[in-house]
């Protein structure tokens, strides 16, 4: 379980001359156990507010605070291990490594750890069997489906046992079955799995999983109503 | 914490772009064979002098001759006088170790001269004019077939063939050689591992001498009972100025004669370094352009957890499996190329061996270059900024 605080965070980026400010003094809580969805045109800084969360970048003012470590002080040689204990990411595309098999590629996270090749294979098995693709580990990632390498990349974020996945657009470039079984998948990480999820996307449907949403436009938060509520 | 990519990553990365890798490997497998075969060059070059010198052998030879033994000479006398005169020399059988000797570098013929044709070629060849006592002062010369010559014939170093630049079966026991208005049957094949004096031709002195009309010799070796123990010959040659002779103990002899060829070394040593720079920058370059192809993909391996040292530490895997592959394969080439092989150099020829030495200088070398080509590419993934890359097409 992990808690989510942004507290006044600004991110600035230099291109050439002019200077994009996607966040600005932008304050937010995250629950433990939220399945938040983070919605906004393109270019409003969804992906930014992720890459914060998962200590992939750091905030130019303000304090990201996950699970009670902030992340601003934390140095940069601690950034890495700090982001395989607490986040498994899942991307737009799965960004699976093409030269592994799907059952490699979901094992990646777990050599971060030291862990015996039979615990390995126990986590993978379990990771691979709860996105439904136990059957498909031997496979490398040109032979599945976009669905089904999604899925993959889903088993990897899980494998580790992060408390906190953040999904970056993750049904982006899938088909509305395909889309609805990544989608699926998460609500149930969120429900039986109390994993808090942060989830970036432009589709309504995907949207209307989460348990709280907000807009992002113009470098500031707006929350939007409850998923279900009219 | 383990936090090093699994290996099998960094192998199966090589199948991703096989011409690449292939390309790569036989850089780096012309880089070990060139570093082998520089070494191998190099250490025989310097064994050849080194060989030759003994700490208990000095050179006597004229003081005008400017340390050159061609252009030296020395009354024929003075090898008598000096065994007279230096209580130090080391006496074999009671047969005192001192060497009268004419060394010249002269035209060789093959074959007898009743077969001689009007378009036979002429072969620079060293000749040493000696007598049975040069056997007491070159102890590394051991006859390997035939027996010493007497008047009339030669015996040959095993390296002279090369030296020459004949066929080895030229030079084999019973052939003719013509020198010097002189002609000589070979009856001996000698060896003297790692000296120049394996690429010479020996000749009876007295014979020499009649042929070239001389009435000296070019120098005398002379062979004391302790090591360094000069100073009795010193003495003489002071003393007998009427001589003008000088002492040069062997060792000494030779080292300079390394010295004169320290500029070839050098040379060589370059031209590996260059071809090596060559092979490391087409490297570099084949390792940034994998680092530029997975961008995306070693972003999201840090998104996952792993450090940009870890990617670096398995894109040098990367780098080091293709240079050992590379490599191995240079070192089996290199030991194709140089078996058996020699040069030529100057009035004398060496062999070419890749040993243990040299075998680590083109392994280790080829290694240390496929790390060192790593490095542009590894400052890259340490400055990879991680969600740009991810955005990276």
């Amino acid at each position: 379980m992990i808690s989510i605080a942004l507290d006044g965070v600004t991110k600035r980026y230099t291109k050439g001359e002019h200077v994009l400010t996607p966040l600005e003094n932008v304050s937010l809580e995250i629950a433990s156990g939220d399945f938040f969805v983070l919605l906004g045109p393109s270019g409003s800084g969804k992906t930014t507010l992720l890459n914060l969360l998962a200590a992939i970048d750091r905030p130019d003012a303000g304090r990201v605070i996950v699970g009670g470590t902030d992340l601003a002080k934390l140095p940069s040689g601690r950034l890495a291990s700090w982001r395989s204990e607490h986040v498994g990411y899942v991307f737009q595309q799965a960004n699976l490594v093409p030269v592994l098999t799907a059952y490699e590629n979901v094992e990646l996270p777990l050599w971060l750890f030291p862990m015996s090749r039979a615990e390995r294979h126990r986590r993978v098995s379990l990771a691979l069997e709860a996105v439904g693709l136990l059957e498909r580990a031997a496979h490398l990632p040109r032979q599945l489906s976009g669905g089904q390498e999604q899925r993959v990349a889903i088993a990897r974020a899980i494998v580790a046992d992060p408390p906190l996945i953040v999904a970056d657009e993750p049904t982006g470039n899938l088909d509305h079955e395909s889309a609805d079984g990544v989608l699926t998948l998460l609500s149930r990480l969120n429900v039986e799995r109390g994993k808090t999820i942060v989830m970036v996307t432009h589709d309504p449907r995907a949207a209307a999983r989460g348990t709280r949403r907000m807009q992002l436009d113009k470098g500031q938060l707006l929350d939007l109503q409850p998923a279900g509520t009219p | 914490m383990a936090r090093s990519l699994p290996l099998d990553y960094a192998v199966r990365n090589l199948a991703r772009r096989p011409l690449r890798t292939v390309l790569s490997a036989l850089a780096s497998a012309l880089v070990a064979a060139l570093l082998v075969a520089a070494s191998a060059f190099v250490r025989g070059l310097d064994s050849t002098f080194a060989g030759a010198a003994r700490d208990d052998v000095a050179i006597v030879l004229s003081s005008v001759a400017q340390r050159d033994v061609l252009r030296s000479t020395v009354s024929a006398g003075a090898g008598s006088l000096i065994e007279a005169d230096v209580p130090e020399i080391l006496r074999v059988g009671g047969t005192p170790a001192v060497s009268s000797e004419i060394h010249s570098g002269t035209n060789v013929r093959l074959g007898p001269l009743s077969e001689a044709r009007a378009d036979e070629v002429a072969h620079p060849g060293f000749v040493r004019g000696v007598t049975d006592r040069a056997f007491l002062v070159h102890e590394a010369v051991t006859l390997i077939e035939g027996r010493p010559g007497r008047t009339g014939e030669v015996i040959v170093g095993r390296l002279a063939a090369r030296q020459m630049g004949v066929p080895e079966e030229s030079l084999a026991v019973g052939k003719v050689l013509r020198f010097e208005g002189g002609e000589f049957t070979i009856v001996g094949r000698f060896a003297a591992p790692g000296t120049t004096i394996e690429a010479e031709i020996w000749a009876p002195l007295s014979e020499l001498r009649g042929l070239t009309k001389r009435d000296d010799s070019s120098v005398v070796f002379v062979r004391v009972e302790r090591p360094g123990e000069f100073a009795g010959l010193e003495l003489f040659a002071l003393r007998r100025l009427d001589l003008e002779l000088v002492v040069i103990p062997s060792s000494l002899y030779y080292q300079e004669l390394v010295a004169y060829f320290r500029p070839i070394r050098a040379l060589a040593w370059i031209m590996a370094a260059l071809i090596a720079g060559a092979a490391v920058f087409g490297g570099s370059n084949a390792l940034n352009a994998a680092v530029q192809d997975r961008l995306r993909e070693l972003a999201s391996l840090c998104a996952v957890g792993y450090s940009t040292w870890a990617l670096a530490r398995s894109l040098a895997v990367e780098a080091l499996l293709v240079a050992a592959a590379g490599g191995v394969a240079g070192l089996a080439l290199a030991k194709v190329a140089l078996h058996g092989g020699s040069i030529r150099i100057a009035m004398s020829a060496f062999r070419l061996d890749a040993d243990a030495h040299s075998v680590l200088v083109g392994f280790g070398g080829v290694l240390l270059l496929g790390l060192f080509g790593t490095a542009p590419a590894v400052i890259r993934i340490r400055r990879i900024s991680i969600a740009t890359a991810l955005k990276e097409p």
